[in-house]
C-alpha cells in the first residue's frame, strides 16, 4: 500500500513513518504541506493519505477538500492526525469527507485501529 | 464616569449644602437673581471637583509613564529582553528538534536489529523443537549446532548495538534540562510584563469605572465560545464522530 504522509514538522512525519513501518507499511512518501502534497497525489497512485491540519500554505482541511474535489482522488481514504481538538473542527473534517480523525498525542495502537477501521469500510487495496 | 467620585465628594462638602439651602430660600422668596447665583456656585463646586479628579488622573498617568521610562528594566525589556526571548524560544525549538532527530535515529537503528534477532530465534526455534522431538537427522543436528553458535555470537553483538542505541536515546534527553531553564526565564519575563500591564489596566479602570476594578486572574484563558468546546482525548473524538454517523 502506497501512503503519503503530510505534516509540516519533520519529526512528526518521521514518527508516523516509523509507526507505519512497524505495522508493515513500508511504501511511504512525505510532503510538508498541502501545496506540495496535491501534485504528488495527482501523479502517483496512492492508496492512503495521512495529514495534519495546521500547515502553512494549504492546511489539512483544504487539502482534504481539494482531494475530494479531484475526480481521480475523490475516493482516496484520508486520515487526519492533528492536535486540533475543537468540536467544530472535528465536525468540519467529517463534513468534508475525512475517513478517520486522530488527535495528538496518540499511540501506535490507535493508529493501527483507525487504519484497520478505514480499510474495513473502504476495502483494503492489494 | 469620573464624576461619581467627585459627586461623592460634593455630597459631603459643607459648602454644597450651604449653597443648596441658599438656593431653596431664594426660590421660596422668588428671588431669581440670588437663585441663579446659588446655582452658579453649585456648578462651580461641581466643576472644581471634576477638575481635581482629572488633575489627579493626569498626574497618576504621568507618574506611571515616568516610572516606566525611568525604570531601566522597562527599556531593557523592550530593547533587549523581548528580542532575546524570541531567540531563546527559537533555540528551544532547535534543541527539541535535535533531540527528537537523535532519538528517532537511534530507534530506527535499533528496531531492525531487534526484529532480526527475533526472526532468527523463531527460525532456529522451529528446528530446535524438532530436535527436542527427536526428529532431526545427525546431519541436520550438526547444521543446527553450527547455526546456534552463529546465532549466539550474532545476538551478543546485536545486544551491544541495542545497548549503545538506548544510551544514545538517554543522552538525547539532555535537551529537557536546557529547554526547561530557557523557558523558565521566558516565564519570568512574561510575569514581569504581565504585572506592568495589570498596573496600567487597573489604574485606567479605576478612573473609568471607579469601584469596578477588573479581576485579573493569573493564567486566565479566554472562555470557549459555545460550539467550539474542546474534546479531551481520542475517545471523545470517536464518540463525536460516531454520533455523526461515522
Amino acid at each position: 500500500m502506497k501512503i503519503l504522509i503530510v505534516d509540516d514538522f519533520s519529526t512528526m512525519r518521521r514518527i508516523i513513518r516509523n509507526l507505519l513501518r512497524d505495522l508493515g507499511y513500508n511504501n511511504t512518501h512525505e510532503a510538508d504541506d498541502g501545496n506540495s502534497a496535491l501534485p504528488v497525489l495527482k501523479s502517483g497512485d496512492f492508496d492512503f493519505l495521512v495529514t495534519d491540519w495546521n500547515m502553512p500554505g494549504m492546511s489539512g482541511i483544504e487539502l482534504l477538500r481539494a482531494v475530494r474535489a479531484e475526480p481521480a482522488l475523490s475516493a482516496l481514504p484520508v486520515l487526519m492526525v492533528t492536535a486540533e481538538q475543537k468540536r467544530e473542527q472535528i465536525v468540519e473534517a467529517a463534513g468534508a469527507g475525512v475517513n478517520g480523525y486522530i488527535v495528538k498525542p496518540f499511540t501506535a495502537a490507535t493508529l493501527q485501529e483507525k487504519i484497520e477501521k478505514i480499510f474495513e469500510r473502504v476495502g483494503a487495496p492489494a | 464616569m469620573g464624576e461619581s467620585a467627585a459627586i461623592v465628594e460634593l455630597a459631603s462638602d459643607g459648602q454644597c449644602l450651604e449653597h443648596a439651602r441658599a438656593l431653596v430660600a431664594a426660590l421660596e422668596e422668588g428671588d431669581g437673581a440670588r437663585a441663579l447665583e446659588s446655582i452658579d456656585a453649585l456648578t462651580t463646586l461641581r466643576e472644581t471637583a471634576l477638575y481635581r479628579e482629572l488633575g489627579q488622573l493626569t498626574r497618576e498617568l504621568h507618574d506611571l509613564l515616568n516610572a516606566f521610562y525611568d525604570d531601566p528594566k522597562f527599556s531593557a525589556l523592550a530593547v533587549h529582553e523581548i528580542p532575546t526571548t524570541r531567540e531563546r524560544l527559537l533555540h528551544v525549538i532547535a534543541l527539541t528538534q535535535d533531540a527528537a532527530d537523535r532519538t528517532l535515529t537511534a530507534v530506527e537503528g535499533c528496531a531492525p536489529l531487534a526484529k532480526d534477532v527475533s526472526e532468527r530465534a523463531e527460525r532456529l526455534g522451529e528446528r530446535w523443537q524438532r530436535f527436542c522431538e527427536r526428529k532431526l537427522t545427525v546431519e541436520e543436528f550438526r547444521q543446527l549446532s553450527g547455526d546456534v553458535s552463529k546465532y549466539l555470537a550474532h545476538t551478543a553483538a546485536a545486544a551491544e548495538s541495542l545497548h549503545a542505541g538506548l544510551s544514545d536515546v538517554v543522552v538525547a534527553q539532555e535537551y529537557q534540562d536546557l529547554t526547561g531553564q530557557i523557558i523558565k526565564r521566558v516565564v519570568t519575563l512574561v510575569d514581569d510584563v504581565e504585572q506592568r500591564l495589570v498596573a496600567f489596566v487597573t489604574m485606567a479602570a479605576r478612573h473609568v469605572n471607579p469601584g469596578d476594578e477588573p479581576v485579573m486572574e493569573r493564567g486566565a484563558t479566554s472562555r470557549a465560545k459555545p460550539g467550539s468546546e474542546l474534546v479531551s482525548g481520542q475517545d471523545e473524538v470517536d464518540d463525536l464522530l460516531s454520533s455523526l454517523g461515522f
